[in-house]
This record gives structure tokens, sequence and C-alpha cells, in this order.
């Protein structure tokens, strides 16, 4: 049974840890977009794809977990020191970046060749050819897998209690080792949790109507 | 004006066109004619920037025409029209405006405005251009083309979507183009439009040095 009085009673912890989470999430999302975005472009330039294809694979193919715990134990080695929050959100927006490079990439793809030709004729120069061409639509295509990213970034920040960050899922696990009411806090947690990527989805749902819509100058 | 001086362009070994040359003056309709594979669209493209060429030179008002470099005195109306499917109507005129020539927004709107009323686009500044038919398309791509002021408009088949109405009034629209002191040099396949037009003629075939 659920113990409401104790619901009640850790809610405030459980939303101080909520809110670690959301700013974990929204700090990686973007700079996982910022990262992805470059390299995505990067790679469309001679002689960079190989790095690209380099940094995609490395990322992809190991844990985030042990992506997080490399950024918090071995930076400090090279004299680089961040706080564990700071650690953990640029992992996993090191690690989002190599995820969200490859939508930027087919987005880019999708745009009509001829489109990025006809911004050249006009006199558009390469950088305002995908500042007010491409880029626009890529990201008008992206905004559904956008939010799919950011969905599982916040869900993927309760990897960052490894390295003592009290997010929304170390802020339940010290109430349950305190209770041992694992029922009641799990599913504090989960509701929580259920919240805000209900509300992100809401979101990313008006973002996509607002797509559709064509742009005005 | 514009000076096409022997340019060659060949793909790997194929010898795409060879030492064509031609020239266009202001108020002239030049008409690229040739088969499909015969080099037109191509040579429209290298006049704008988007494909080099092997040897030859190309000369607009005098000044010297590098691969690769638009020229701003040239507008290019593609065969598929090209329009910034994320823009509206109006911001597809306004938008190269204000980035390339940067001009002040407020004061380009009307002069936006006053260009689809002449193209019989007034009242679809805010439409989606997916929702404009063929024809709308077309002379929204010129109304765009012709908003950055160039001396001569370069078109890709301009009627090859259009009925015989519509391609009336593309040919009356390039008249008037012209009598502006415009150039207009286009490729077509239809030799209705190329009566209505009554410009000069190149066939590219002839045109082209046989190796």
């Amino acid at each position: 049974m659920i113990d409401h009085s104790l619901l009640f009673s850790s809610l405030p912890d459980l939303l101080h840890g909520a809110c670690v989470t959301i700013k974990i999430g929204f700090s990686a999302s973007l700079l996982g977009l910022v990262i992805g975005t470059c390299l995505a472009i990067l790679e469309e330039r001679k002689g960079f794809s190989a790095l690209v294809f380099c940094y995609v694979n490395l990322f992809r193919g190991t844990p985030m977990l042990v992506q997080i715990l490399f950024v918090f134990y071995i930076l400090p080695q090279i004299g680089i020191t961040l706080s564990p929050f700071w650690c953990a959100t640029m992992a996993i927006g090191l690690n989002s970046g190599a995820y969200v490079s490859q939508m930027v990439r087919t987005g880019i793809n999708a745009v009509h060749k001829g489109e990025r030709e006809a911004g050249k004729c006009l006199g558009l120069t390469d950088a305002q050819v995908y500042r007010y061409v491409v880029l626009p639509q890529t990201f008008r295509m992206m905004i559904p897998s956008l939010g799919n990213e950011c969905v599982t970034l916040l869900k993927d920040s309760s990897l960052a209690s490894i390295i003592g960050v009290v997010e929304l899922t170390k802020a339940g696990s010290i109430i349950r080792g305190r209770t041992y009411d694992a029922f009641t806090v799990l599913i504090g947690v989960t509701a929580i949790y259920l919240i805000i990527t209900f509300f992100v989805s809401f979101v990313i749902k008006r973002c996509e109507r607002w797509g559709r819509k064509p742009c005005s100058w | 004006m514009l000076l096409v001086n022997n340019i060659t362009k060949s793909y790997e070994s194929n010898i795409l066109f060879q030492e064509v040359s031609f020239s266009l003056d202001s108020g002239e309709i030049l008409v690229l004619k040739g088969p499909s594979g015969s080099g037109k669209s191509t040579i429209l493209k290298m006049l704008n920037g988007l494909v080099a060429w092997d040897s030859g030179d190309i000369t607009i008002h005098g000044e010297k025409v590098h691969p690769y470099c638009k020229h701003a005195k040239l507008g290019f109306v593609s065969q598929s029209y090209d329009l910034f499917s994320h823009l509206n109507v109006l911001s597809n005129i306004m938008m190269p405006m204000i980035v390339v020539q940067r001009r002040e927004k407020r004061l380009l709107r009307r002069y936006a405005e006053q260009l689809l009323s002449e193209f019989g686009l007034a009242d679809l500044g805010a439409r989606d251009v997916a929702s404009l038919s063929g024809g709308q398309q077309q002379r929204l791509a010129i109304a765009r083309s012709l908003a950055l002021e160039p001396d001569i408009l370069c078109l890709d088949e301009p009627t090859a979507a259009l009925d015989s109405d519509r391609t009336e009034m593309i040919a009356d629209m390039l008249h008037r183009i012209v009598r502006n002191g415009k150039a207009v040099l286009l490729t077509t396949h239809d030799a209705c439009f190329i009566e209505m037009i009554n410009g000069r003629m190149i066939d590219l075939e002839a045109a082209s040095i046989d190796t």
C-alpha cells in the first residue's frame, strides 16, 4: 500500500531531484543538438567524414555509463575538473551528439537539392544557404525525433546518480534507504518521470504543429 | 551584356559540347535549342555558378565570370522552380532580398507585395508554396528572381509543366521583362512557345564544334 504521508513528506526532495533531472536532460539535449548539427555539417565536408565516423562509432559503441565514468574520473587527470552535475551533462550531451548527428544528416539529405541550388543562384553564400534554407527545414523535419531524443535523455539522466548527482532516481534511492518503503517511493518517482515526459511530449506535439506552417519573414 | 566565348564542357571522357559561343544584349530573348542531353541546362547552370566549365570565357558587362561564382546581375529559374518550401509565398521573395541585399524588411514588404500583384499572385502572400498551382509556382519563381533586379534572367524549360494558356501568359511576361531593358536566356523544347516569344535562337548541336 502507498504510504501517503511518506509520499507527501518526500515530495520536496523528489521535486528537487526532478529539477536536477530536468536540468541535466535539457542541457544535454541542447549540447547534443549543437554537437550533432556541427558533426552533420562537417560530415558533408571533404576530409572530415572519417573524423565524424570515428566520433559517432565511439559514442554509439560504448555504454553511456562508461562515458560518464570516463568524464568523471579521467578528465581531472588531465587538469579538467568539473562538478559531477557537469560531468554527467557533458557525457550525456556528447553521447547524444553522436545520435543527433545522424538525425541531422538524414534531415539535411532530405532537403531538396534544387532548393540549395536556388539559394546559391539567388546569391546566398554556402553558410547562408545552411542558415536560411537547409537547417530550418532540417529542424522542422527532425522535431519528432528530437523530441524522442529529449525524452530519452531525461530518462538517461538517472545514470548520473552513479557519480553522486542527486537527480530524481538518486533522490528516491536515498529516501528508500532511509524509510525502507520501496513501493511508495518508486511510485512517487515513476509518477514524476511520467509527468515530465508527458509534458515534453505535449510540447513536442505543439512544435510539430507549428513546424507544419510556412514560415513568415 | 553577356558574352560566352568558346566554352567546352565534358564529363570524364564524354564531351557534352565544345567551343560554344554566343552573345546576348539587353532587350533580347535568346533561346537555347537542342535535344535532351545537349547541355542546354548545363550552360544555364554554368552561368549561375552551379557547374564549372572546362575551357572558354564568360563575361557579363565586360566582367569575367569565374566557375562557381555567382554574378549578381544574373537570375535563374530552374525547371522545377525550387521555391523554398518552409517559407510562405511573400517570404520566398523577401528572404533573398533581406539576406543578400541587406535591405530593410519594413520597406521591402510593400515592394514584394507589389511584385506579387504584378505576377497575378496578390492575396496569396501568406499561402504555403506547396498549395500553389504549377503556373503560380512558376510565376513566383520568376518574381523571386526578378526581385533581386538581375539584368539577365535565365529560365530552364519555363513551360515544361504548363498548359497552353499559361504558356501564353509566360510569353507575355517575358516580353514585358525585356521591354524593361532586361535580357532573357532560356531553354525550351516547346515549339509553340518558341513561336510566341519570337526570340533569337541558337541550336546547341549546330553551335558545338564536332570533334
